[in-house]
C-alpha cells in the first residue's frame, strides 16, 4: 500500500544556547530555540498564550497555515484524523516552580501549616493546562477546526512513527484526509527525563515541529508531493536497565537500496559519530540533522521527511528515514517520487 | 469498524475501592466510598485534603523488583502502580503470557502527566535552596544518576508500557497515549484497531493515572475541578448540588485478542470490544462545547460502529465527574444521540466512590463494568439525591439485571471524547 502525502509545514530553532543545567552534577545543554511568528494571522490568542509551551505555539501557526493552503473544505477538515506526537510537555520548568521554591528557600528548614499555606498560595494556578499532555493536540483541533479520531502519543521519538502509521491506516480505513503533527520541546525537562535516562552529561536538541498532511482523495491537477511506501519497525522489547545504544538499523535497511538515507537518534555527539560511522558502511548517500540541530526528539521522523521530500525534488526517486528512540526501538519510513 | 472480532480475555485493576478485579463487585454490593482525608500527602495548609486513595500496601507486589525499580516506584506514583498491577496479575496471568508471541503482541498503555513529587524531597529541596542552587534541577539530576535507563523521577512516558512488554514478552510495539481522562480509554480502543489491523495477536491496554500528591491536588482545585474539603461527602455526580470530582488515582490493564487466537488456545472470553467513537471539540481547552456537538457525535458513533441497534444497550457507565458543568452536558448529548432510550436506559457514574482517576479513569470503569456485566449488577450513583434531571434514569439503588450490551463514556479536558461499546461474553 502506498500513501500520498498532500502537504507539510514545519518550524525549527534558529538560535541556540548551552545552558549549565548542573553545577553540582555537571550538566549542560545545548537548547535551540524557536523565533515565534507572533504577526502571524495564526498566532494564538493571548489568554491562550499563556498556557502554552512556544512549540504548541508554533504547532498552531503552522497546521492552520498548512490546512488553509490545502484547499480542504470546512467540512473535510472537520472530519480529519489528527494524530500528534510529543517531547516534553513542560517548558518553563524553572519558571512554573519559581514562586514555590523561593518559598522553601525563606523556610529555612521549618516546616508547619504556615508554611504549608504559603507553599500552596505559591503553587503556580495554571499548571494543570500548562503541562496537560494533549495541550497540542487540543489546540490544533481549536484553532484547525479538527474533529475527528485522534491521539497524542508520546514521548519519545518513535511516537511520530506511531502517529504516521496510525494516520496512513486511517486512510485504509476510508477516512479521506489525516494530518499528523509532532514537536519536541528542547530544554531544562526534557534533559531532566530524557538526557538523565541515557546519563548524558552534554544534551544537544532543538525545539521544533513538523506536520505531515495526508489524502486518499484525489485532487484535479494537484499532484502529491510524494508518497509513503514502506513502513517498517524493530519488533523488539527494550531492556529498560540496559544504558548502551545498539545499531540494528541494517535489518530494516538491508533488502532496500534507496537514493539517500536521512537518520536521527543520537542525543549527544558522541552517538552521533557512532551512528555516521556505522551507516556509511551500509550506504553511501547518508544524511541527518543531527550536526546543526542536534536531537529533534518527538519531531525528528516528520523532519526527516520533509528533507526528504527536498531530495526528491531535486531527482533523488527513494528516500529512506531511520530513526532510533532512546529505548532503542528502531525505524523505518521509504518516500518515494510520485 | 472493526471487520474482525476482538475480544477482552482477562483484566486486572488496582483501585481505590478494591484490591483487585476480583474485589470490585463486594466493594459494589456494599457500597463502598472511597473518598477519605488522604494518608500518603501531608495536606496541611492546603484546602483540599480528600481524595479517594489506594491505601492498602502496594509494596507486596514488587518486592522482588530491581532496587533502581523501587526508587522509581518511591518516587512515581503511577509507575508504582503499573508495577504493582502487574505483580497482582502475574501469577494468575502465567499461563496466559507463556501463550503470547513477542512479534505478535504490543502493549498501549494510557499515562498520566508527570508531577514533581514535592512532598517526598522536601529536606533536600530546603537543603538546595539554602545553597543558592536550583533546588530541583539539582535535586532531578542527582536522584536520577544511576546505570540504568531508567530514571528516579520523571521518566519519559513509555516507561509504563516498556515494563509491561518487559514482563509480559512484547516486542510488536509499545505505545503511550496521552489524552489526559481518555487516555486508557484510547488505548483500549486502538489496541482493538491493532489487532483488526494484524498488527498484532495481542494487546496489553490500559492506564495509570494518580491525583494523590500536593502538586496535582493544589492544581486541579485551583482550576476548581476538586471542592475544598468542607463537605462530608465532596463528589456527588449528577446531582443538582454537585461541586467537583473526587481526585483519585489507579492502575490496570486489559488483555485483548484475535478471534484467532482466542480459539487457537481455547480461551473463554469475558467481553467482546464491539466499537468505539472518539472525537475532539475544536472549541476550548478550559471548557467543553456547550453545545455538546463531538461529544454526541462520540456517542453516535461509538453505537454505529459497533453495528448494534440504540435499543439493545442494557446500561450507560457515564464519565459523570461530578463538576457543575459536565455532567448536565453529557446528559444532554446522551438524549440528543440516543433520543428516547437515553431517558429508559440506566444510568450511573462510578466516580463517587473510587474517584476520577484521569488517565486510568477508562481502564477503571473498563474493568469494573465487565465485573458488572458478569454479576448482573448495574450501580447506582451513590451520592446522588436530588438528580440534575429527573427525566433520566439515572440509578438510585443498586439492581440486578443482566447487561449484554453496554456504553463506558470518558471525555477529557481539551475537548477529547471517547466512547466504548463492549458485549457480554460470560454468558
Amino acid at each position: 500500500m502506498t500513501f500520498n502525502l498532500i502537504g507539510h509545514s514545519s518550524f525549527i530553532a534558529e538560535e541556540f544556547d548551552e545552558i549549565v543545567l548542573s553545577q553540582d552534577q555537571n550538566k549542560k545543554v545545548v537548547s535551540g530555540i524557536i523565533n515565534l511568528d507572533k504577526d502571524s494571522n495564526y498566532y494564538p490568542s493571548r489568554s491562550d498564550e499563556k498556557v502554552m509551551r512556544d512549540d504548541v505555539k508554533m504547532s498552531v501557526v503552522t497546521v492552520q497555515k498548512l490546512l488553509n493552503d490545502s484547499h480542504l473544505s470546512k467540512s473535510e477538515i472537520e472530519k480529519m484524523s489528527l494524530y500528534v506526537a510529543n517531547g516534553a510537555f513542560i517548558q518553563y520548568f524553572q519558571k512554573h516552580m519559581s514562586r514555590v521554591l523561593r518559598v522553601y528557600k525563606e523556610l529555612q528548614g521549618v516546616m508547619g501549616e504556615l508554611n504549608r499555606k504559603k507553599i500552596y498560595r505559591a503553587s503556580p494556578p495554571l499548571l494543570a493546562l500548562e503541562t496537560l499532555t494533549n495541550s497540542n493536540m487540543s489546540f490544533i483541533s481549536q484553532y484547525g477546526g479538527i474533529k475527528g479520531n485522534n491521539t497524542t502519543y508520546g514521548n519519545t521519538s518513535i511516537g511520530a512513527y506511531y502517529a504516521i502509521q496510525r494516520a496512513c491506516k486511517d486512510l485504509l480505513n476510508g477516512i479521506e484526509n489525516s494530518i499528523v503533527c509532532a514537536s519536541n520541546s528542547s530544554g531544562t525537562y526534557s534533559q531532566i527525563s530524557i538526557g538523565s535516562a541515557m546519563n548524558s552529561s552534554f544534551f544537544k536538541e532543538s525545539s521544533a515541529g513538523a506536520n505531515l498532511l495526508f489524502s486518499s482523495k484525489k485532487i484535479e491537477n494537484k499532484k502529491p508531493i510524494c508518497k509513503i511506501t514502506n513502513m517498517n519497525h524493530s519488533k523488539i522489547v527494550p531492556n529498560i536497565y540496559q544504558k548502551f545504544v545498539e545499531r540494528n538499523w541494517s535489518q530494516l535497511l538491508e533488502k532496500n537500496q534507496s537514493d539517500q538515507l536521512i537518520f536521527s537518534g543520537a542525543i549527544d555527539d558522541e552517538t552521533f559519530d557512532k551512528d555516521y560511522s556505522y551507516l556509511t558502511k551500509i550506504h553511501s548517500n547518508i544524511f541527518s540533522l543531527y550536526p546543526k540541530y542536534g536531537s529533534l526528539g518527538a519531531s525528528s521522523i516528520p523532519l526527516g521527511i520533509i528533507q526528504g521530500i527536498k531530495y526528491v525534488q531535486e531527482g533523488s526517486n527513494v528516500v529512506d528515514i531511520v530513526d532510533r528512540d532512546l529505548y532503542g526501538r528502531e525505524s523505518l519510513i521509504r518516500i518515494e517520487r510520485c | 469498524m472493526l471487520n474482525k472480532k476482538v475480544y477482552i480475555i482477562d483484566y486486572e485493576v488496582l483501585s481505590p475501592i478494591a484490591e483487585g478485579a476480583n474485589n470490585l463487585i463486594s466493594s459494589i454490593e456494599k457500597n463502598f466510598c472511597a473518598e477519605g482525608f488522604v494518608d500518603r500527602v501531608d495536606t496541611t495548609g492546603i484546602p483540599f485534603k480528600k481524595a479517594a486513595e489506594i491505601k492498602y500496601d502496594l509494596k507486596k507486589y514488587y518486592r522482588d523488583e530491581p532496587q533502581s525499580l523501587k526508587d522509581a516506584c518511591f518516587s512515581d506514583r503511577k509507575l508504582e502502580l503499573t508495577v504493582a498491577c502487574y505483580g497482582k496479575a502475574k501469577i494468575r496471568m502465567e499461563k496466559l503470557i507463556s501463550l503470547f508471541e513477542s512479534e505478535r503482541t504490543g502493549v498501549i498503555m494510557g499515562v498520566g502527566a508527570d508531577v514533581i513529587p514535592l512532598e517526598l524531597y522536601e529536606e533536600e529541596i530546603i537543603n538546595y535552596a539554602s545553597k543558592n542552587l536550583d533546588p530541583l534541577i539539582e535535586l532531578e539530576f542527582k536522584i536520577n544518576n544511576n546505570d540504568t535507563r531508567l530514571n528516579t523521577v520523571n521518566n519519559p512516558y513509555d516507561i509504563h508500557s516498556l515494563y509491561l512488554a518487559q514482563k509480559m514478552n512484547a516486542g510488536a510495539f509499545q505505545r503511550s497515549t496521552l489524552t489526559a481522562c481518555v487516555s486508557s480509554t484510547q488505548a483500549i480502543a486502538f489496541a482493538a484497531d491493532a489487532i483488526n489491523d494484524d498488527e498484532a495477536d495481542v494487546v496489553i491496554a490500559g492506564g495509570t493515572d494518580s491525583l494523590v500528591n500536593l502538586v496535582a491536588m493544589s492544581s486541579f482545585g485551583k482550576l476548581g475541578v476538586i471542592p475544598e474539603s468542607r463537605d462530608a461527602i465532596n463528589c456527588r455526580p449528577f446531582d443538582v448540588n454537585r461541586n467537583g470530582a473526587l481526585a483519585g488515582e489507579c492502575a490496570g490493564f486489559v488483555i485483548m485478542a484475535s478471534e484467532k487466537f482466542v480459539k487457537k488456545h481455547n480461551l473463554k472470553p469475558v467481553v467482546e470490544f464491539m466499537g468505539y467513537g472518539n472525537t475532539l471539540d475544536a472549541y476550548k481547552i478550559t471548557a467543553p462545547d456547550p453545545e455538546g456537538t463531538s461529544i454526541t457525535l462520540a456517542i453516535r458513533n461509538a453505537v454505529k460502529n459497533s453495528g448494534i441497534e440504540i435499543d439493545q444497550i442494557d446500561y450507560i457507565n457515564a464519565h459523570g465527574t461530578g463538576t457543575k458543568h459536565n455532567d448536565q452536558l453529557e446528559i444532554k448529548c446522551l438524549e440528543k444521540a440516543l433520543g428516547e432510550k437515553a431517558r429508559s436506559v440506566p444510568i450511573s457514574s462510578t466516580k463517587d466512590r473510587h474517584g476520577h482517576a484521569i488517565a486510568a479513569a477508562g481502564i477503571q470503569e473498563v474493568c469494573l463494568l465487565i465485573e458488572l456485566m458478569k454479576n448482573n449488577t448495574i450501580p447506582s450513583n451513590l451520592n446522588l439525591l436530588s438528580p440534575c434531571d429527573k427525566g433520566f434514569n439515572l440509578v438510585r439503588e443498586n439492581l440486578k439485571s443482566p447487561i449484554e450490551f453496554a456504553l463506558t463514556n470518558n471525555f477529557s479536558f481539551g475537548g477529547v471524547n471517547t466512547v466504548l461499546v463492549l458485549k457480554n461474553k460470560m454468558k
